[in-house]
């Protein structure tokens, strides 16, 4: 199953590239028309049936694209043991298909085995810390590959709490080996909601451990007391303030691979390439030489 | 598995708490959730609340989109947010999630009325188990028809992994077909009204070409078929197709099968292998 | 199925798998054709390539969560195939069989 490793020609994902999340209704395309999306992203757990339609366009997709893929189910910030069937799974998918990213969430989703389909906050202790990092470690030696682990958008803190999420996320860094998926909009939508600063946080992460970077649309609702609370919905375009952080992110730390997500209330693929373009536009600015390993 | 979402929670912590909290609508947000500027954190907790059952029932609309269309959307979207609060998922592999909410609606007061509604869920989730059956190839004809009698009449045809059988009390197959036409935005109310009730049916439920085949068949084909599951020879099969009815066409049954990519592969030995 | 049974002759069973196996390429039916057009599930709710639920990492801004804010309203388009009940013996298949309700309740992955 290493072919893809192997074979010269099959797209890779470099730092200066755009991609973003695929959705079947797009298939066509995708495969048929001229577009300048060079990968894409998909959540394995969509992946995980014997076979059919899904096997089939994935394995399209990977012949033609370069391939992250981006799990949502396996609740490494849980506090109970990691699904030993979820982990295989993904073993399973990621020496099929080979994927040049491999990223999962600072969450939890699962308890007492029942799937919650959320990804939930958890306090950061140095509990959590060797708890998660516990986790990390037996992903990363299942698959064989380092991950990426993402920041999450939360709505709401823990009193318990005894450090913050850039410090949480440095020490898992220091502890695992793995690198970071920076999801710029979470920042935003977390910031907002806690009252404190997108931009102090983005200047306190480790920036040296990114390996992607996760652009999306939020929603924003009013609580009763007037204050904004921001949703990650990933069912828009993504916000100007967002953009803003990112170009000044890309600007300082130089082009890291960059997704556009848009989950719900998903648009024509040309709405979703438009926004692709934007992002490429920044990365283009930061990799003038342009020397690209893409292939295909 | 239906988990307790009355008592108070106290002697939870943790995530356990936690979760509890998220299904239980009115409990009290667990103890040492807060928000930053330190206001009430139960409209916050609520995202939380809101997410795990919206996108649970998203996931139950997404698999039972007949079922949803004919419930409407104000039931629809009530049954399959109620089935997510007792019976939320054991996996993170939503494609199979949904497997009891077809006895769940036969056995609600909401659609008792209207017992064909749990036989479409049927239907759907058999055809969400046939969208994502294992790969094969498909038995073609001329495979078949180059096999000496002999060999024919002892061995028996495979079903293919994506191939599923399901005999109903209503015309779920015909009912399926209308909804299908709707939801592409054809005029079916004269096929609708004009469907009668009062008929069971036969679906066979194939997967040509990676696209799932919903097909109503005649009472001897889906005997025939029947039998071919549970591993009985060509023979047998064929006896049990006329059996069930005297005007049962193997010839045209098995032209159809084969057409639809029902079966995997001719096995010569008479014993399941 | 019982090995003393009368079963169909060797000679009808390669007739039939002859016959069927002239007609299959004409019989294929119109909607497995065309699959380039159908790749996956259509962004206007499901149509003949239902593709299922899935999984994302998206939040939602639709209110859903409270358990008593919902009532039983007909609106769909099941009104318009009338009405049946579960008891009503008229809906027995002839010889017996109970139709699909073994079904409902199959092993099927939770």
């Amino acid at each position: 199953m290493s072919a893809y490793h192997t074979t010269a020609s099959v797209p890779m994902i470099t730092d200066a590239d755009a991609g973003v999340g695929f959705k079947h209704a797009h298939a066509e395309a995708v495969f048929g028309d001229d577009h300048a999306v060079r990968w894409f992203e998909v959540h394995p757990e969509n992946y995980m049936g014997a076979g059919g339609m899904p096997h089939r366009l994935l394995t399209d997709l990977r012949e033609r694209f370069g391939l992250s893929l981006h799990g949502v189910g396996l609740s490494i910030g849980g506090e109970g043991r990691l699904d030993a069937d979820h982990l295989a799974r993904l073993v399973a998918l990621n020496e099929r298909y080979a994927p040049d990213l491999f990223s999962e969430h600072l969450a939890w989703s699962s308890h007492d085995e029942s799937y919650l389909n959320d990804l939930l906050p958890l306090p950061y202790t140095p509990q959590t810390v060797a708890k998660v990092a516990d986790h990390i470690d037996e992903v990363q030696s299942a698959l064989g590959r380092t991950i990426l682990l993402e920041n999450p958008s939360t709505y709401v803190v823990f009193e318990q709490s005894e450090m913050s999420e850039t410090d949480f996320l440095r020490e898992i860094v220091r502890r695992t080996g793995c690198g970071l998926l920076l999801d710029v909009n979470n920042v935003f939508v977390s910031a907002t909601n806690h009252g404190t600063s997108a931009q102090a946080y983005l200047d306190a992460f480790p920036t040296a451990s990114v390996g992607e970077i996760h652009l999306a649309g939020h929603a924003s609702v009013t609580l009763s007391d007037g204050a904004p609370l921001l949703i990650d919905a990933h069912d828009r375009a993504v916000a100007d303030p967002v953009w803003d952080l990112y170009e000044n992110l890309i600007a300082r730390i130089g082009p890291r691979p960059t997704l556009v997500e848009w989950d719900n209330d998903v648009p024509a693929f040309d709405v979703l390439a438009g926004e692709v373009a934007r992002a490429q536009a920044v990365l283009d600015t930061q990799s003038p030489l342009l020397g690209r390993r893409h292939v295909a | 598995m239906s988990l307790d979402v009355t008592s108070s929670g106290g002697e939870r912590e943790g995530q356990g708490a936690f979760a509890h909290a998220l299904r239980a609508p009115d409990a009290p947000v667990p103890h040492g959730i807060a928000r930053a500027n330190g206001a009430d954190p139960t409209e916050a907790f609520n995202i939380y609340r809101n997410n795990v059952v919206a996108s649970l029932a998203d996931a139950l609309q997404a698999a039972f989109p007949i079922t949803a269309q004919m419930l409407g959307d104000g039931l629809s979207r009530a049954l399959t947010a109620d089935f997510a609060r007792a019976h939320p998922p054991r996996s993170p592999v939503l494609g199979g999630y949904g497997a009891g909410f077809p006895r769940y609606l036969a056995n609600h007061e909401a659609t008792k009325s209207r017992p064909f509604l749990a036989e479409m869920a049927l239907l759907e989730r058999l055809y969400l188990d046939s969208y994502h059956a294992a790969d094969a190839a498909a038995l073609d004809g001329a495979t078949l028809a180059a096999l000496d009698p002999e060999t024919l009449s002892a061995g028996r045809l495979v079903l293919h992994p994506a191939t599923r059988l399901v005999r109903f009390r209503f015309p779920i197959a015909e009912m399926h077909a209308i909804e299908q036409a709707a939801m592409r935005g054809e005029d079916v109310g004269a096929a609708r009204s004009a469907l009668d009730l009062r008929r069971g049916s036969q679906a066979l439920i194939t997967r040509p070409a990676y696209q799932v085949s919903v097909n109503g068949i005649s009472p001897g084909a889906s005997a025939f078929l029947k039998a071919c599951e549970a591993g009985d020879s060509f023979a047998d099969a064929a006896q049990a197709g006329f059996e069930a009815e005297p005007a049962f066409d193997l010839q045209t049954t098995l032209s159809d099968a084969l057409s639809l990519g029902a079966f995997s592969h001719f096995s010569p030995l008479s014993t399941p292998s | 199925m019982s090995a003393t049974r009368r079963t169909v002759s060797a000679a009808v069973l390669a007739a039939a798998a002859l016959g069927a196996a002239a007609s299959v390429t004409a019989t294929v039916p119109a909607h497995a054709q065309g699959q380039e057009k159908c790749y996956g599930i259509s962004l206007a709710g499901a149509n003949d390539c239902a593709a299922g639920p899935g999984t994302t990492c998206a939040g939602t801004s639709t209110v859903d969560y409270q358990g008593n804010a919902w009532t039983f309203v007909e609106s769909g388009t099941c009104t318009q195939y009338g009405t049946a009940t579960m008891a009503d013996e008229d809906f027995f298949l002839p010889d017996g069989r109970m139709g699909s309700l073994e079904e409902l309740d199959r092993d099927l992955p939770a």
